[in-house]
């Protein structure tokens, strides 16, 4: 009994000490961070101090990509700035989530955190700038492949809560759409998840004819190693699935999407209209030709 | 980072007589450095593992890992060690193994069991590649089963883990990089802070102890106003006096530390 009583005190000294911190002290860090002398100013003023050191090192050796090994500093930094759970970083974050001469972890890991003090409404405007840093290569990109999971979870999650209007996801959706459409991506890194959002998202995606070419340049893209073959046999099936719908019965999300890229299996407009102005022309200057060889031979019978 | 120490000691250990050419003369920017420590075996056979992530892909590309013992290398001569990749790359296909958290922390069974893919019995140092130990807090660590190296790594943090595996200890300039008044090692460089390399060179006037700790291999850890921890390639001959974790603890404490070939231990490889 004397025990239960205890633990009755203990747990409401527990939820007393946890409603002391405005950030809920008990799990932030928040109150750790400020003890230790930090503020979100300085962990700012000392990340940007610092940086363009670590930049020059990189500069000085190409094939460095880590900052010279400092990523862990200024991993430090940034822990800091999540633990004091302030929005005003989010500009600061932003910033350097989109930083090309960053460390592709160190970039991942601002834009983790930004997403975990930003709005669903912020992460989908933030994403679709994010998909287009180091879209060289399959390896080159790899370093959104969690950052990835983490924005669409969380945008999933708000549209689920009804705190995206229409027109945020359409306009989301459109620019997602848009990625995938784009031959400059590996997209292979990122497809799969973005497909399934899109299923979920986009009323008929599942069975259209952008899903059907990214599909398609996904399995064309990959190459001959070990790891290429799993995902052929992974995802050949969609393509396939997709492939037996007749033609006419796959949407065209352009209808919706205008500014959608034309598909692969467009014939260009442009061509076709000069194939049409050829054929004319030809036609004519047959029947001209004719019509004076006509005109000759009656002469020549006259 | 700092190194976990729970190694196999004696068994492991092999007393070499080198039969490489071994260079004696250890030149940092401004000062000579004489080790004449115990001498390693040449060539380390290292087997490599590669986690798949979420998509299959492989964290690291396969072809850029000889690179990479390369540059290792190119900091290990010290040592007397080459690294030498042991057939192909093999992948891991389990993505709880991609991300590491409490990565010194002995009881840690997914950490474990992922070094438990194979047991090389101490004949080979087994590298695993994952995407991140403990965030961007770690780029290397170095278990008895094997040494780990984030996405962060490179040829340095490989190199520094290795010597981990032989015995060689964290150094660090400063008491806690995490506040704002981190407490730096103070003073100039003396004879007792050296002694084993005392007298090995010209110092120029004025070297502070913290400098000379940012050039050491063994340096654990950056810290943003220094000079970046890649630069930081030197191995001297004996203890170095700074900042570092004694034997279980938690805190820093000053002391001279076993940063150099004296304390070398053992050959590497993992179990």
């Amino acid at each position: 009994m004397t025990l239960r009583i205890h633990r009755i005190y203990g747990f409401i000294r527990l939820l007393l000490l946890s409603l002391m911190f405005p950030w809920g002290g008990l799990c932030g860090g928040r109150e750790e961070v400020l003890a230790k002398g930090w503020t979100l100013d300085l962990l700012i003023e000392r990340f940007n101090q610092y940086q363009g050191k670590a930049i020059t090192y990189d500069l000085k050796h190409p094939s460095s990509k880590n900052w010279g090994g400092d990523v862990p500093y200024f991993g430090m930094l940034l822990n800091n700035i999540e633990k004091l759970g302030d929005r005003a970083a989010l500009p600061f974050l932003e910033e350097k989530s989109l930083m090309t001469n960053a460390p592709g972890p160190l970039r991942a890991h601002a834009a983790k955190i930004y997403a975990s003090l930003a709005t669903g409404e912020e992460c989908a405007a933030l994403l679709p700038e994010i998909l287009k840093i180091d879209n060289q290569t399959v390896w080159t990109a790899g370093w959104r492949s969690s950052v990835l999971s983490v924005y669409l979870n969380k945008i999933d999650d708000a549209i689920a809560k009804n705190e995206l209007s229409d027109e945020t996801v359409n306009l989301f959706v459109g620019k997602l759409l848009a990625h995938t459409q784009s031959l400059s991506v590996p997209r292979v890194a990122d497809g799969d998840m973005i497909d399934r959002f899109l299923i979920q998202h986009c009323a008929g995606y599942a069975t259209s004819q952008q899903r059907l070419a990214m599909w398609t340049e996904y399995l064309d893209e990959l190459g001959d190693e070990s790891w290429d073959e799993e995902l052929r046999e992974k995802f050949t099936p969609i393509a396939e699935s997709i492939e037996a719908i007749p033609p006419r019965k796959r949407t065209d999300l352009r209808k919706r999407f205008p500014d959608l890229p034309p598909l692969p299996d467009d014939a260009p407009a442009g061509g076709c209209m000069k194939i049409a102005i050829a054929a004319t022309m030809g036609f004519v200057a047959v029947v001209a030709a004719w019509l004076a060889l006509r005109r000759r031979k009656a002469r020549k019978a006259a | 980072m700092r190194g976990f120490a729970m190694f196999r000691g004696a068994a492991v250990f092999l007393a070499l007589a080198a039969n490489i050419a071994f260079r004696t003369d250890v030149t940092t920017a401004g000062h000579v450095l004489n080790p004449s420590g115990r001498p390693l075996g040449g060539a380390v056979p290292v087997t490599v593992w590669i986690v798949k992530k979420e998509d299959g892909v492989p964290i690291r590309e396969p072809s850029t890992v000889p690179g990479l013992l390369t540059d290792a290398n190119k900091i290990l001569w010290q040592s007397g060690l080459v690294l030498v990749q042991s057939g192909q790359c093999r992948l891991l296909n389990n993505t709880n193994w991609l991300h590491h958290t409490d990565v010194l922390n002995p009881a840690n069974t997914n950490l474990a069991a992922m070094l438990d893919t194979t047991n090389s019995m101490g004949n080979a140092v087994e590298l695993y590649f994952v995407e991140t130990l403990d965030g961007t807090d770690v780029a290397g660590v170095c278990w008895p089963k094997g040494i780990a190296i984030a996405a962060i790594g490179d040829g340095h943090t490989l190199a520094h883990e290795v010597m981990h595996d032989c015995g060689l200890e964290d150094i660090y300039t400063v008491e806690d990089p995490d506040a704002p008044d981190p407490n730096p090692v103070s003073g100039p460089v003396s004879e007792e802070r050296i002694p084993a390399d005392w007298g090995g060179g010209y110092y120029p006037p004025g070297l502070t102890q913290r400098e000379l700790i940012t050039r050491l291999l063994m340096r654990g850890g950056g810290f943003g106003p220094e000079p970046s921890l890649s630069g930081s390639i030197y191995l001297p001959r004996g203890t170095v006096y700074g900042w570092r974790y004694a034997e279980g603890d938690s805190v820093r404490t000053l002391g001279n530390v076993g940063v150099g070939l004296s304390a070398i231990r053992r050959n590497p490889g993992s179990y």
